[in-house]
């Protein structure tokens, strides 16, 4: 019997001892709703722990939860049942399921340029309550529990100087597997700040996770195996992170554009499905209509484009490189990473 | 793509740039650190290269041989380096002459330089003294001089503000003191250790620290003494210009990093001795250290390269020469001054969880428990509470609530064997003494529990695995003991003592 997949998801959004957020249980809710979903990751639900500050009644701010003993009794669990899965037979060794899917979203900092740890509902500025996710996620990768572990962590990385991480208390107990992969993302990196922004929808969003969700319901896909692996959702978030941030943002040293990632090793997120890759309109304005024009694919493949060719040339475009040839000698190229900040969402190129 | 295949030159300005290129479905099909060449099939790629935290990025059609370059990054540093992200050109001036002019003479033999600085995307946060707060100790704790009273500030309207500060000094080891001048009288403590001949140049940004007042959140601008980036000129002057120093702020990001990016040409420096800024040796042999292991005739190279510039008595050295293969010391072998750097501080905590008798710090050994987990720099916070007080608390009463729950489980474990075992021979029992034609009327799904039990030990064999603790206390394990002081940064000994007071 193949072992089960199983989630921790967590979006605090209620930390009265420091400063409320808005974004974290949209977060944690967008993530539950896809890593849950037959289409997503497909995680059995009894198997997904989601922990929100709405779980949790208001209290005075050193008691209010999700704190590190709710998160502390997930990864409790995850022991257990390895227990449990070994005295039953199941897999070898003390495996406690063959994949581990752990999001947070809230508040966060790093002592360090390579360490970072999320804060709990209950962290102060004298009490820097956290979870070391990211360590965490070490510990039950060399510990072999899962035989994946991917990891995804949506918090700012500001130096708080009065505060070390909290070191994991599992201990491993078995050889780290050979064949184990992981995947871990974080929404920025070198101590800067992680922005949250309204959409369309008027929830608030953390930009991090948002792009997230985006990749993982399908525009990460690769165009050719169709599937999202750890390289084509990587590639993903580094393309289109930045784009949802305003100029003034972008302009901003201190805030993050760009998302971290530690030594992921290659595999498939998600699997390859017949649904279609997702394109992006390409509005490419020629320096006049009918000329001879030329698309091609980063393989110098042609693309059969529209005859005659109008001036504003129209394309949807798998994401990729291209080039533009036009005869005389003008050439342009060109990537498409995800949406373009031009109309409807188009990416506009002059040639 | 098609079968031809074209070479791709990609050269960048930066020799610690890490560079990553991606073919025309976003792939990344090559690596490399500053430099790379490859032969590509024919298509078209996207270049990117990262410095730091920043990127820049170019596309190519390989339908020939194509060499592209980048110039360098800009990137964010407290120095005020050409193409930087946060330098203007009137901090440039003030740090050169900050360099030059003695604002407090305490000894001779060697000289400390410190630059604070306010930057901002508008320039122009011209209040208050950077400077306030910051102080110069010895390294018993005296003070030596308070910077923020006697530094050159320059507090220009629609510019951001800077405190240039030099004192001559002997040459030995120094706190650089922080004061947050909050309620609970937050301190921070880095030390430097400057060589005879040396300046050290200490560059600060000015940070927001966020400290409770009463209980209220209130920010406070001070220098961002942990992220303080240090040159060690033996020229005593500073250079924007100075391609060394950039190299060094890109070795120290590197340090900080696990991920190993040690370019041929930064070792080609490391081994010719060329190098004028010696804390870009140090960076170098803890790359090398943590890059290059089995390259040890490489590590005695460049350690006895540091020697020469920075003295038998540096403590970064020292604890870098504990990894000579030849076994040799620097002096008694232990060590008497903190570090600089985290890494050279992580060797001490490796070493005293191996040995005794690594440390020799006196009266200051209890501060030791101060230790902040700052990196790449050695920090420490001298208030009422240490800080890693906190941690271990937190570790153990995780670790406690983890046990007590392990343990009622393995007990419920227990239990539904026991009574699987009890069932399964009771039924065998009935059956036993049934005829068998009786016996064959006996529910079936009984008869197959019973029986894919007896077979599980065969069909799907349970791994002998390390148990859990049992009971109700909990003991911790001795490499449970190594993984806290290796992360909290204190001395196994100073680790032994703590967890006694806790009763453990």
């Amino acid at each position: 019997m193949p072992l089960a997949d199983r989630a921790l998801i967590v979006g605090i959004n209620r930390y009265p001892g420091i400063e409320n957020l808005q974004g974290p249980e949209n977060d944690a809710n967008d993530f539950y709703d896809w890593v849950t979903s037959a289409a997503g990751g497909g995680v059995d639900p009894a198997n997904a722990k989601r922990l929100r500050s709405s779980d949790f009644p208001p209290v005075a701010a050193r008691d209010e939860r999700p704190a590190q003993e709710q998160v502390n009794d997930f990864f409790t669990d995850i022991d257990e049942a390895a227990d449990k899965n070994n005295n039953e037979g199941l897999g070898s060794g003390l495996r406690a399921g063959r994949r581990l899917w752990m999001f947070f979203s809230g508040h966060g900092f790093a002592p360090s340029l390579e360490t970072s740890g999320v804060l709990m509902a209950n962290a102060t500025l004298k009490r820097i309550f956290n979870i070391a996710a990211a360590r965490w996620a070490d510990q039950i990768f060399q510990g072999g529990w899962f035989d994946e572990v991917v990891l995804f962590q949506d918090a700012c990385r500001s130096r708080i100087a009065a505060a070390n991480l909290t070191e994991p208390f599992f201990r491993p107990r078995n050889a780290t597997r050979p064949d184990s992969k992981r995947f871990y993302a974080f929404s920025s990196r070198d101590q800067k700040l992680s922005k949250e922004l309204p959409c369309p929808d008027g929830k608030v969003r953390g930009v991090f996770a948002a792009t997230l969700l985006d990749g993982l319901r399908g525009a990460a896909r690769e165009p050719v195996t169709k599937a999202i692996t750890a390289r084509s959702l990587r590639t993903y978030l580094q393309d289109n992170m930045k784009n949802r941030l305003s100029d003034a943002d972008r302009a901003n040293p201190d805030i993050a554009q760009d998302p971290d990632f530690r030594d992921p090793h290659a595999f498939d997120i998600v699997p390859a499905t017949a649904a279609a890759v997702e394109r992006y309109r390409v509005a490419i304005q020629l320096p006049a209509a009918n000329v001879n024009v030329t698309l091609q694919d980063g393989g110098f493949q042609p693309i059969p484009i529209v005859d005659p060719v109008p001036q504003l040339l129209s394309v949807d475009l798998p994401r990729g490189l291209y080039r533009i040839v036009v005869q005389g000698g003008a050439e342009r190229l060109l990537q498409v990473t995800g949406p373009g900040t031009g109309a409807g969402g188009a990416i506009d190129v002059r040639v | 793509m098609s079968e031809s295949k074209h070479v791709l030159n990609v050269k960048a300005d930066d020799e610690i740039a890490e560079i990553a290129v991606y073919d025309g479905n976003m792939n990344v099909v090559s690596k490399g650190v500053g430099a790379l060449q490859e032969a590509l099939p024919a298509g078209l790629y996207r270049i990117k290269i990262r410095v730091g935290a920043e990127t820049d990025e170019k596309l190519t059609a390989l339908d020939r041989d194509q060499t592209v370059e980048f110039n360098q990054v800009t990137f964010a540093s407290p120095i005020p380096l050409s193409n930087t992200i946060k330098t203007h050109e009137y901090h440039v001036a003030a740090a050169q002459e900050a360099s030059q002019n003695v604002r407090t003479r305490i000894n001779t033999g060697a000289s400390i330089m410190v630059f604070a600085r306010e930057w901002s995307p508008e320039g122009n946060r011209s209040l208050g003294n950077p400077a306030q707060g910051l102080s110069l100790l010895d390294s018993n704790e005296q003070l030596l001089s308070e910077i923020w009273k006697e530094a050159a500030v320059r507090n220009d309207s629609n510019q951001d503000a800077s405190a240039g500060w030099r004192a001559d000094v002997k040459p030995g080891s120094y706190f650089l003191r922080l004061e947050l001048d909050d309620a609970d009288k937050t301190t921070l403590l880095r030390p430097f250790f400057v060589s005879p001949g040396h300046q050290l140049q200490i560059f600060c940004l000015i940070g927001s620290h966020a400290v409770d007042e009463a209980g209220e959140r209130t920010i406070i601008r001070r220098a961002d003494l942990a992220a303080a980036a240090v040159v060690i000129s033996p020229y005593g002057s500073f250079s924007p210009d100075d391609h060394l120093a950039r190299l060094s702020e890109l070795a120290c990001n590197s340090l900080s990093r696990s991920r190993g990016l040690l370019p041929q040409s930064l070792i080609d420096d490391l081994l010719a001795d060329k190098f004028d800024n010696p804390m870009l040796g140090l960076f170098g042999a803890h790359l090398l250290l943590r890059d290059r292991p089995d390259d040890t005739e490489l590590f005695r190279i460049v350690t006895n390269n540091l020697l020469r510039m920075l003295g038998p008595d540096h403590p970064d050295l020292q604890t870098l020469w504990w990894h000579r293969p030849d076994g040799n010391l620097l002096g008694d072998g232990r060590l008497h001054d903190l570090p600089m750097l985290r890494a050279s501080w992580d060797f001490a905590v490796d070493r005293s969880i191996k040995t005794l008798d690594v440390l020799s710090f006196g009266t200051f050994y209890s501060k030791l428990t101060r230790i902040i987990p700052s990196a790449p720099w050695m920090m420490l916070m001298d208030n009422d509470w240490a800080v890693s007080d906190d941690a271990i608390d937190d570790y153990l009463k995780a670790r406690e609530h983890a046990h007590m729950s392990r343990a009622e489980a393995a007990s419920a474990l227990k239990m539904a064997a026991f009574r699987e075992h009890y069932i399964q021979r009771a039924f065998t029992a009935v059956r036993d003494m049934l005829s068998p034609r009786i016996a064959s009327y006996l529910p079936t799904w009984l008869a197959e529990t019973a029986v894919v039990k007896a077979a599980l030990p065969d069909s799907a064999p349970r791994e002998t695995v390390v148990p859990a603790d049992e009971g109700p206390a909990f003991s911790l394990q001795r490499s449970e003991k190594a993984d806290l002081a290796r992360s909290l940064g204190i001395p196994a000994d100073m680790l032994d003592t703590i967890l006694k007071r806790k009763g453990h």
